[in-house]
């Protein structure tokens, strides 16, 4: 399956992934659109967290109107037409990876489309089957 | 104007009172944004004449058109006051994510203005503002209040923090940000204090204005790939901007001793990007840049035993707080850096105005007795120490080192302004001009006083002139100058542009895809132009002109003792010449005053861009 990796040693914090993720995917520089995230620290950075996709996800086990679901490929999905944007996913996950859109108030997800690598500077990101 | 907010939002600290305002779309055509709006703003809104430090002064907050655009460098902000330092116009810069959290909020812009009744911290969540008291954090440092505001407001607001030295008015205090960035020059932090202003936080939700972002990542894409093999890029990922002290300390321009000096060998390898590189543990790029400066160094001190990290040193902190204090032990240049960002000190006015007591000490101008039992000699690293707390909490003597060399010297008498080295009353940043004799130039100009921002002084070394001349230099330095004003309106940062490397060209292709415009490269430098001489306008309205445009005694007349241009003196006659071509060059008379056709020429005029 494939999935994002970090190289934490590579990572130098600018967070572009962030910009870049948010941009490909709405067309816009808001990067807490995102749907992967630098933990705060200062001052050596942090790699961004993101989904992993479990092979049995709590996010799906916590979401109360089965809203996510495990696809094809095992990645977790989203349903925007059932989902109450209740974020008993984000509550659920264990690596904080699940994030809420500042606009439309849904969860965020990453499905590795893989936008953030090509804008890796330092090649701290990669997508690998 | 489409790519912009379009507007500013009127903060009053003595009411809570705020009112959004609309900036006229010819306001942006004419000074783009950043330096120059920032600039345009003050002119019109800050009245003549009064005292920095008084409820009446602004804090011009602000952002430039790439702000937070994926543009390399584009995380900057600005902030636009009258400086406690020169008494004349100040614009400081710091990263981070305040400039793109404000264009998120929906402005380009905040003017604060007024003082709060009691210490407040300012809060801003798009449009929401709040005024909420800080009697809690009021006292502390500038980490432990950023960290307090941290775990209070969480992760998506962006900070602007004061520490002890800007409470207390210290004419050089600095505004951190990201704990590590600072907008340190010409003493924002003090105007934070004097308005009863711990900090500034803003949040914004929406999207930063950009015609086509999409046009815009795909030359960012190009830009990243270029940098990944780019020499300078990778050595300053490697040693950060302490990699320009090696050319300094060769050219004959790294300030030692108090500007004795010009070189220092005893440095190689220890506080230089050798040994920063080396030394350091990690690497940091500011919010969306690929083109990472920062180096992360560890320090141990002993009481507490532990290790404090933090982003540092940069270059001019490594010359002012090492070489010009004759202290080449990187952890104590750490250890310094650490001190001035919790105590809310600029470190380059803070080595230089230490350096200064130092030479009045060992010259027996000063003794013991003046300076509170100190005995500051160079190479004393635990009085440096001791004297940054002082100056911070401005503790007996320490009172008088807060104002910074200028006040000091004329305090001392004594002779000791020939030494006391600033221009306008801002000390000077690393380069000593007798290595390249056009910084002194750069120096003399610069409306918030010495600064090397506006043409970085190496580049003349590189440009094929004799560094040991003024011949050619006024076109020289303009030039440089003037791309240099290009970066400060559109609010980026300019090393980029090496590590890239990237054209004013390219920067114009940015700029116009984010405004969906077809400006040309003209009209970049004919706003660079204007802005310069608004700035002037706002200098010369504050009583300034050619007499404030003359560097210390010591750099003019003295010639150094060691470098390349050991025993050649600059000379006021050449300097003098110098200053003339430039004021030619911009349009302006030979008091430094500009002419009615420059004016005209630049529509600095009513009813036009005034």
């Amino acid at each position: 399956m494939k999935h994002l990796k970090v190289i934490k040693e590579n990572c130098i914090g600018c967070r572009l992934c962030e910009i870049a993720c948010a941009a490909s995917r709405y067309s816009e520089f808001n990067y807490k659109r995102a749907r992967l995230k630098a933990p705060e620290s200062f001052p050596l950075p942090m790699p961004p967290v993101f989904c992993k996709h479990c092979k049995k996800p709590f996010c799906i086990e916590a979401c109360p109107n089965n809203s996510l679901s495990l696809n094809d490929d095992g990645m977790v999905e989203l349903n925007e037409q059932t989902c109450t944007k209740c974020m008993e996913c984000q509550k659920a996950c264990p690596f904080s990876a699940v994030f809420q859109d500042v606009i439309t108030g849904f969860p965020l997800i990453c499905d590795v489309c893989g936008e953030c690598v090509q804008f890796c500077p330092t090649n701290a990101l990669q997508v690998v089957e | 104007m489409l790519g912009y907010n379009g507007k500013y939002l009127l903060i009053d600290l003595n009411t809570g009172d705020t009112a959004s305002h609309d900036i006229p779309s010819n306001l942006f055509k004419g000074f783009v944004g950043g330096r120059g709006m920032g600039a345009r703003l003050l002119y019109e809104l800050l009245p003549a004449h009064i005292e920095p430090l008084s409820p009446q002064n602004l804090l011009i907050i602000g952002t430039g058109p790439l702000t937070g655009t994926m543009t390399p460098g584009s995380s900057k902000h600005i902030i636009t006051t009258l400086s406690p330092e020169t008494g004349g116009f100040l614009d400081s810069y710091s990263s981070g994510r305040v400039g793109p959290e404000l264009r998120a909020a929906g402005y380009d812009f905040i003017v604060v203005r007024g003082k709060a009744k009691v210490p407040s911290i300012l809060v801003m969540n798009d449009s929401q503002i709040e005024i909420c008291d800080a009697l809690d954090l009021w006292g502390k440092d500038a980490y432990e209040a950023e960290t307090i505001l941290h775990e209070r407001y969480g992760s998506q607001f962006s900070y602007m923090v004061i520490g002890p030295a800007g409470e207390r008015l210290v004419r050089y205090a600095s505004v951190n940000s990201e704990f590590y960035r600072q907008a340190a020059r010409g003493g924002v932090g003090a105007v934070f204090g004097s308005k009863n202003l711990k900090a500034i936080m803003v949040r914004g939700s929406g999207k930063v204005p950009c015609q086509d972002p999409l046009k815009l990542m795909e030359i960012t894409k190009t830009m990243i790939e270029l940098s990944r093999t780019n020499e300078i890029n990778i050595s300053r990922m490697h040693q950060g901007t302490p990699g320009t002290m090696c050319i300094t300390s060769e050219a004959g321009m790294l300030p030692t001793r108090n500007f004795t000096r010009v070189t220092y060998p005893e440095g190689a390898g220890k506080i230089d990007g050798v040994g920063v590189g080396r030394d350091s543990i990690g690497t940091r790029g500011c919010f969306g840049c690929f083109t990472p400066c920062s180096k992360v160094g560890k320090f141990t001190v002993d009481e507490p035993c532990k290790d404090n990290t933090l982003e540092g040193p940069e270059y001019e902190t490594a010359s002012l707080l090492g070489s010009n204090l004759d202290i080449s032990s990187l952890p104590f240049v750490l250890k310094a850096n650490y001190e001035c960002d919790r105590l809310g000190l600029d470190t380059i006015s803070a080595g230089v105005v230490i350096g200064f007591i130092m030479e009045c000490f060992e010259r027996g101008l000063l003794n013991a007795k003046d300076l509170d039992g100190l005995e500051p000699k160079f190479g004393d690293e635990n009085v440096t120490l001791e004297m940054l707390k002082r100056i911070a909490y401005r503790e007996g003597f320490g009172f008088l080192m807060g104002e910074g060399v200028k006040r000091m010297a004329e305090s001392i008498g004594k002779g000791t302004e020939r030494f006391a080295i600033h221009c306008k009353g801002m000390e000077f940043p690393g380069y000593d001009p007798r290595g390249a004799y056009g910084c002194a130039l750069t120096f003399a100009v610069n409306p918030r006083g010495a600064c090397h921002r506006r043409a970085w002084p190496p580049l003349e070394l590189f440009s094929g002139a004799n560094p040991h001349t003024v011949e050619g230099k006024a076109k020289l330095i303009k030039g440089t100058y003037d791309e240099q004003i290009i970066m400060h309106l559109l609010m980026v940062c300019d090393f980029p542009a090496s590590a890239i490397p990237m054209s004013i060209d390219d920067y114009l292709k940015y700029l116009n895809v984010t405004l969906g415009t077809q400006l040309t490269t003209d009209d970049l430098f004919e706003a660079a132009e204007r802005t310069e001489t608004l700035i002037r306008m706002f200098n010369n309205r504050e009583g300034k002109g050619r007499a404030d445009d003359q560097l210390p005694d010591r750099i003019i007349c003295e010639a150094p003792p060691d470098g390349p241009a050991k025993g050649l003196v600059i000379g006021k006659e050449a300097f003098n010449r110098m200053l003339s071509e430039y004021y030619e060059l911009r349009g302006w008379d030979d008091e430094g005053v500009p002419t009615k056709q420059t004016l005209e020429k630049l529509g600095l005029v009513a009813g036009m861009y005034l």
